[in-house]
């Protein structure tokens, strides 16, 4: 292998880019040709030199100009493209117009509502709502009293002097026990005794639910002059 | 002894030398990218940009000479991307495809130059724009002077060399393309580019040892 040959291949030689002979020739060539390997030498600094170039870089402008031609180019696809892809198009740009229009009032809404929802709680308890109920309403949420009833006139007179009993009354409204001062004689004793007979109780309640308990039960002479 | 000569390493390679065999998940990346893009998915065209912005003005740059002519082929080559990427048919890498749009743009720009633009003066002058603040790593301003000089001196001479040269040592010493990709990206044939590369570093040798030699010194000589 001659030295001009040699030249003419050196480029590839030194890309690996000979067969498996010619890279041996050429090698066994440059081992002994001084010129030629010189040559070869100034060619591979020369290709250090160009490889050591620094890279240049975009300026910033270019590279928001590419951005924005990015989605120029985008959207023209999208609007030339198949029907569904028309369609998430149109459902893309939809959003986006909603939540351009919803966002400058998201912040204003919200503070407008919390403050509402504030306002609110603050003022409730000073409400005197009016309370609507009917007469067959059964009040579900609040404890009761016993209520008492006499339904029919007692066939007796009755008691000359006041006084104050205790009744026990179960969940049915009977009378379980009574309490009587001490001081009370055995006939006005037995004068209570026949009125609490002839009177029904209404059991107090608790949720609505019958439940036993003990109410005063107040006796007072009325003079009616004439 | 011509292994120690040439930078050669233990098996015979080039110190440096490029692993030519492309990898197949680079194959697949650009597959899903592609595919992406006909989709119309926003991120597969930020993705492009931010992958191929860089080499592709670098490579513009190289051809041209000029960061303002390198950053028109940049815009040029991507609205051709974004609008043909429906027609890439995976003949060749993505790489290669958009490597061979930025050959063609840069020729183009170069041959609209020489009709139009060669007697227009620039009123910006930003050669130094394109350049990123650098820290400082302990290195005297002399050392960025001579760097920033000797750049400069090979940037000159390859500017002056061939344009089909130029293009082929570009490829290869810069970019690091193989000799296949870079017949694919030229459309040329294998023999072509092993030529034009040989005689483009043969050119790109010549300029350069030229510039180096010592300017004739003018003498006074008395009658």
């Amino acid at each position: 292998m001659n030295c001009e040959k040699v030249r003419k291949t050196l480029s590839a030689f030194l890309d690996r880019n000979l067969g498996r002979g010619a890279f041996d020739s050429m090698s066994r060539h440059l081992a002994h040709c001084r010129d030629c390997s010189t040559y070869a030498q100034e060619l591979t600094e020369l290709r250090s030199v160009l490889r050591g170039l620094p890279a240049r870089t975009p300026p910033s402008r270019l590279i928001t100009e590419l951005q924005v031609l990015a989605s120029r180019e985008r959207v023209r696809q999208l609007s030339r493209g198949t029907l569904t892809a028309l369609v998430h198009f149109w459902i893309g740009e939809m959003r986006h117009l909603f939540e351009n229009l919803m966002r400058p009032i998201a912040i204003p809404f919200a503070g407008g509502l919390t403050s509402a929802v504030f306002l609110f709680a603050m003022l409730v308890p000073t409400l005197q709502l009016r309370h609507i109920s009917g007469a067959l309403d059964v009040p579900s949420g609040l404890f009761t009293q016993s209520e008492a009833a006499v339904d029919i006139s007692p066939p007796f007179s009755f008691i000359p002097d006041d006084v104050v009993v205790q009744l026990t009354i179960d969940e049915h409204g009977s009378v379980v026990d009574c309490s009587i001062p001490n001081g009370v004689n055995s006939k006005l004793r037995n004068d209570i005794a026949n009125m609490i007979l002839f009177t029904k109780f209404q059991p107090a309640t608790e949720f609505g639910v019958p439940i036993g308990g003990k109410m005063l039960v107040s006796f007072r002479r009325i003079v009616v002059k004439g | 002894m011509a292994s120690s000569v040439l930078g050669l390493n233990s098996d015979g390679v080039p110190n440096g030398a490029v692993d030519c065999t492309r990898p197949a998940d680079e194959r697949r990346a650009d597959d899903e990218l592609v595919q992406r893009m006909r989709a119309g998915d926003e991120t597969a065209y930020e993705t492009l940009i931010a992958r191929f912005q860089q080499p592709v003005y670098n490579l513009a740059f190289r051809l041209l000479n000029d960061p303002g002519d390198a950053g028109d082929v940049v815009q040029e080559v991507f609205l051709k991307v974004f609008r043909n990427v429906g027609h890439f048919r995976r003949q060749s890498s993505l790489k290669t495809w958009i490597y061979r749009i930025t050959v063609n743009e840069a020729h183009n720009q170069r041959r609209w130059f020489f009709r139009h633009r060669s007697r227009e003066v620039a009123l910006e002058d930003e050669p130094e724009a394109s350049y990123k603040a650098v820290s400082d790593s302990g290195r005297s301003p002399f050392d960025y002077t001579c760097d920033r000089e000797r750049q400069l001196f090979i940037e000159n001479a390859l500017a002056r060399i061939n344009p089909l040269f130029r293009e082929v040592v570009v490829l290869r010493d810069i970019e690091e393309l193989s000799y296949e990709e870079i017949a694919d990206v030229l459309q040329i044939s294998l023999g072509t580019v092993k030529s034009r590369i040989m005689r483009g570093r043969e050119a790109l040798r010549t300029e350069l040892t030229a510039r180096l030699e010592p300017e004739p010194v003018l003498r006074w000589a008395p009658e």
